[in-house]
């Protein structure tokens, strides 16, 4: 995992500094602020090259800065880390007041607060819980404070390169007329002269560096850059992790259509070889490792809507070539796939997850893109530019923001339905009294009060979404990022306040497969066969089910997900119908374009499941919920072609990405090439959308617990990310392991 | 569809590719004749209801489970293996079975030890794309010692399905120290030799996988079963053996 702050990074003068420029700039406007801000960030926070890297292209992120989202949302305090375990580096009294006084500023004029602070009370009074990042998911729903999933356009960066967008935002500027599109524009020329500084500074530390074969390469495509567009495939991905860096923006979306083209020309002119290129590769992947955090760094290649397909084919092979042979959990490396694509992508494909690199993961375009149309309301063009980031959720490249801001925990709701609005272990009161499960006369009825209590969370899911778009587009213009965003430069705008094309977002929900379990099991055992009362059900989960052991093993046995049985299946697509199409619905009067689920999981799975009661589903008070779109570890017991056609029954147009995770024994692909090829492609061929490959073993994985530094390249995709075994914390290897393995 | 065939089942294993070729539900039915001492489904042996999920199944119920990943047997020429125990054993459900499979166009394999009447086998002809058809001991003397049925009438329904043109593919479970005499290994690579019409024969060697079964039922583990899966070295002895013999249908698998 990246480390991305440290422990008083900058130091108490740039913490000042940062400050007096943000004060300075208040008086003025927003735009004003911002440059002023970045001219102290930038080039300050940039790491210097190392003597063995080829690229130059890393940042910090100090307690108090600017970002869209690590570090924290727009301009952000943070000294969190310096809690605990990591005391601050000795100050005197008199510099640790005036942390102190910082410290109580920002918590005033963070981005994050001020937009907490303008939410309207209705989404307060339904969201009290405030979002610590995971740390502690006491509540069903969150408002997150974050702006991931932007995909800036790195094609447009690449034809037309530093130069090219100075020119073209001069010429905005030129002939604008209203004051705020002249002080975007100001804003935004002065965003392209940071790069063209930081490059320059970059410039001078690889000419610090001892002179080698390595700083000359480096040299000669940083000085390439600088003004023109980039010519050659190192020039290019330089350019490209360069602006990255400077943005914030920790996704790559479709690289192979960027350097594709580079790395043909490059080829065809003999001047890098395939080996040359490779290096070029490892380096880039190595900084993204060390960079971006592990739900991030996605680098998409392949799929319908490219243009010059067969260049962009020639990088993504160059891609998987890298990805296979470094074992790293990073970049997260995505395949979008046809009917009709060069057939070598999805072969190699196959050989690299097949050798257990958990990467890429695939993405079925015959199926996602009219899904994607549907449940975006874009036209089929469009769709085609879809883009899956971080764990998993989709966006429309640099044209909407796929952006999280809002979670919710199904099988907390139903626990909250089932027992008057009061969680069944702690009687914590988190939602209204909609009855108990004693009281309701029928299944259907148990089923409506979930549903109202779902509805309850998302009446204001989609509300809190555009109020963080909206505080944050009053505050913070991301000139660089807008510059890179198509419409903005159009519409004189700012990426947030009016600019984007598409103004959406996503609903990350939880636990969807441990409530459709629950239901079934108590419709199957409490309704339809009353072999359990509601009310022994309720004191059964009330104890933990301690004590009422064969009623939980009759629970557990009851019809579950992930087999390819009806009546579970049923009941999952009809929680997954309603969960989609309420927080679909729940755009009106918002003011988004779209507001869509995404059944994704980073590790919070296992952080909320530690909230969550005993479920009816078999499932004790602690352990995790299910990850993504899976079956309940262990519960999946049919074989794996009943798993994936579980897996592809759900509605894929009414939400905006759903994980499928499957763990497969690493002797399956090695013993069956051929079968285990034709196993997921008839899976695509039955409607699958996409899938996640871990090929390992049990018997490994166990060891690995005893021995760690013997499995240190073991990886495993853990929900909407990838990880070294050994990295992660214990419930999180025991969950991985649960897991059915086929 | 005689919706009221019922029959008993010990499990239906979906995605299975070690049951014959491409992608198959291997439906397992409970109860089996013999009582080879290395068997390792050691809980399908008795025809007995509910001891490791073994259960009461209506023909129907089975028929529409395999119908489910039908896209999956045609993308991988796969289809459904009847296993066991030994299905012949169920005759009257196993051959409905057969029929209602193929109907439904499923290709469609029989894996039997070949212990049943002649007027069993042959119906199963006319519904049965590919036998897989155990060959275990060639000396009849340990044949009945080691499976507690005589070798003869097996013999001839191999000879009987071989001869009608059925496919079969020959399954030879070896055992270190208990069947893998060089006299039974050369029968082997004769029986391969000698009937064109068997499309293969495959080598399982032994392992040791279910050894938990007999403690679970609380029987012992034959004491003249190896300790141990049998080794790599030994595999590659088999490989060579069947070389050596010029046998190029043996397949000998991995453990």
């Amino acid at each position: 995992m990246a480390v991305y702050r440290d422990v008083d990074v900058l130091g108490l003068d740039y913490a000042k500094k940062f400050t007096q420029a943000y004060k300075a700039g208040s008086a003025q406007n927003k735009y004003v602020r911002e440059s002023l801000c970045e001219d102290v960030q930038f080039p300050r926070v940039l790491v210097s090259p190392r003597k063995t890297d080829l690229l130059c292209g890393k940042r910090l992120y100090p307690e108090v800065g600017y970002s869209p989202q690590v570090g924290g949302m727009g301009f952000y305090f943070d000294t969190t880390s310096w809690d605990g375990e990591n005391p601050v580096i000795k100050y005197s009294q008199t510099e640790l007041e005036e942390w102190k006084a910082l410290r109580e500023f920002w918590s005033n004029e963070a981005t994050a607060a001020k937009c907490l602070k303008s939410f309207s009370p209705e989404i307060r009074g339904r969201l009290p819980g405030v979002y610590d990042g995971g740390k502690n998911l006491d509540y069903p729903a969150y408002a997150l404070f974050r702006m991931s999933g932007l995909q800036v356009n790195l094609k447009k960066l690449g034809n037309i390169g530093i130069g090219g967008l100075e020119e073209e935002v001069t010429c905005f500027l030129n002939n604008a007329n209203d004051p705020e599109s002249v002080a975007f524009f100001q804003s935004a020329l002065h965003s392209v002269f940071r790069i063209k500084k930081c490059v320059e500074y970059y410039i001078g530390k690889a000419q610090e560096l001892p002179p080698s074969q390595k700083t000359e390469k480096m040299l000669r495509a940083l000085s390439g850059i600088l003004y023109q567009a980039p010519a050659t495939f190192h020039e290019g991905l330089q350019l490209v992790l360069l602006v990255q860096t400077i943005a914030g923006v920790i996704n790559f979306g479709r690289l192979d259509t960027v350097l594709g083209p580079l790395w043909e020309n490059d080829l065809a002119t003999g001047r890098i070889s395939w080996e040359e290129a490779l290096e070029l590769m490892e380096n880039f992947y190595t900084i993204i490792e060390e960079e971006i955090w592990h739900f991030d760094g996605r680098i998409v290649i392949g799929g319908v809507g490219r243009e010059n397909e067969a260049a962009a084919d020639k990088f993504a092979m160059l891609a998987m070539e890298t990805t296979e042979r470094l074992s790293l959990p990073m970049p997260q490396l995505t395949l979008r796939f046809y009917q009709g694509q060069n057939e070598e992508l999805i072969s190699k494909a196959y050989d690299v997850i097949g050798q257990g690199k958990t990467f890429p993961m695939l993405y079925n375009d015959d199926v996602n893109v009219p899904a994607v149309e549907k449940a975006f309301r874009i036209d089929r063009q469009t769709a085609e530019q879809y883009i899956p980031f971080g764990c998993g959720e989709y966006m429309i490249e640099n044209r909407s923001c796929g952006t999280p801001n809002f979670i919710i925990n199904l099988q907390m709701c139903l626990e909250l339905a089932m027992n008057n609005g009061r969680r069944i272990h702690d009687q914590k009161r988190l939602a209204p009294d909609y009855g108990a499960i004693a009281n309701y006369q029928n299944f259907e009825q148990l089923l409506g009060a979930y549903e109202k209590t779902v509805t309850y969370f998302l009446e204001v899911g989609a509300l809190a979404q555009y109020q963080i778009y909206e505080g944050t587009g009053k505050e913070c213009p991301f000139s660089l990022i807008s510059v890179l965003y198509d419409n903005c430069l159009e519409k004189g705008r700012s990426i947030f306040d009016g600019g984007i094309e598409f103004l959406g977002g996503t609903n990350e929900t939880y636990g969807n497969n441990n409530t459709a379990d629950s239901l079934t099991a108590i419709d199957e055992l409490v309704y339809s066969q009353r072999k359990y009362s509601a009310e022994e059900l309720l004191t059964a989960l009330k104890a933990d089910w301690q004590g009422y052991e064969t009623m939980q093993k009759a629970f557990r046995e009851a019809p579950k997900f992930g087999n390819d049985n009806d009546t579970a299946d049923r009941m999952q697509m009809r929680v997954h119908d309603h969960v989609c199409n309420e927080t679909q619905g729940s755009i009106v009067g918002t003011g988004l374009h779209h507001f869509l689920v995404v059944i994704i999981n980073n590790n919070h799975n296992t952080l909320w499941g530690r909230q969550t009661s005993a479920s009816a589903d078999g499932r004790n008070h602690g352990d995790p919920l299910v990850p993504g779109n899976s079956a309940a570890a262990g519960s999946d017991r049919n074989g794996l072609t009943a798993l994936l056609n579980s897996q592809a029954k759900p509605d894929p147009s009414i939400h905006a990405g759903a994980v499928q995770n499957v763990k497969v024994s690493s002797a399956f692909p090695a013993k069956n090439k051929d079968l285990y090829r034709v196993l997921f492609n008839t899976y695509f061929l039955q409607g699958g959308t996409q899938i996640m490959i871990t090929t390992t073993n049990r018997d490994d994985l166990i060891a690995a617990l005893e021995t760690p530094e013997k499995y240190a390249n073991l990886l495993v995709r853990v929900g909407g990310f990838s990880a070294r075994f050994i990295d992660l914390d214990l419930a999180t290897q025991m969950e991985v392991i649960s897991r059915t393995e086929y | 569809m005689s919706d009221n065939l019922k029959g008993i089942i010990s499990d239906i294993h979906r995605t299975s590719v070690v049951d014959g070729p491409g992608i198959r539900t291997a439906v397992f039915l409970q109860g089996c004749p013999l009582r080879c001492i290395w068997c390792h489904n050691p809980e399908t042996q008795q025809m007995k209801i509910g001891q490791f999920g073994s259960r009461v199944v209506e023909l129907s119920e089975v028929v529409a489970e395999c119908k489910k990943d039908l896209a999956y047997y045609n993308v991988s020429g796969g289809g459904v293996t009847i296993s066991g125990g030994e299905p012949l054993m169920q005759p009257l459900f196993t051959l409905k079975f057969l029929q209602e499979l193929k109907k439904a166009g499923i290709h469609t394999a029989l894996d039997t030890s070949g212990y049943a009447s002649r007027t069993i086998v042959e119906k199963t002809l006319l519904f049965t794309d590919l036998y897989l058809f155990d060959y275990k001991v060639t000396d009849p003397l340990s044949h009945s010692e080691l499976t507690k049925r005589p070798l003869k009438g097996i013999l001839d329904n191999l000879e009987f399905l071989l001869k009608n043109k059925a496919s079969v593919i020959l399954r030879c479970p070896l055992v270190p120290g208990v069947n893998d005499q060089e006299e039974h290994l050369q029968a082997i690579a004769g029986m391969g030799n000698k009937y064109p019409s068997l499309v293969q024969v495959d080598i399982l060697p032994w392992h040791s996988m279910g050894n938990v079964k007999y403690i679970k039922l609380g029987r012992k583990v034959d004491s003249h079963l190896p300790r141990g899966n049998v080794s790599k070295q030994m595999i590659d002895h088999y490989r060579a053996f069947f070389i050596e013999h010029g046998c190029s249908k043996v397949v000998v698998r991995d453990r």
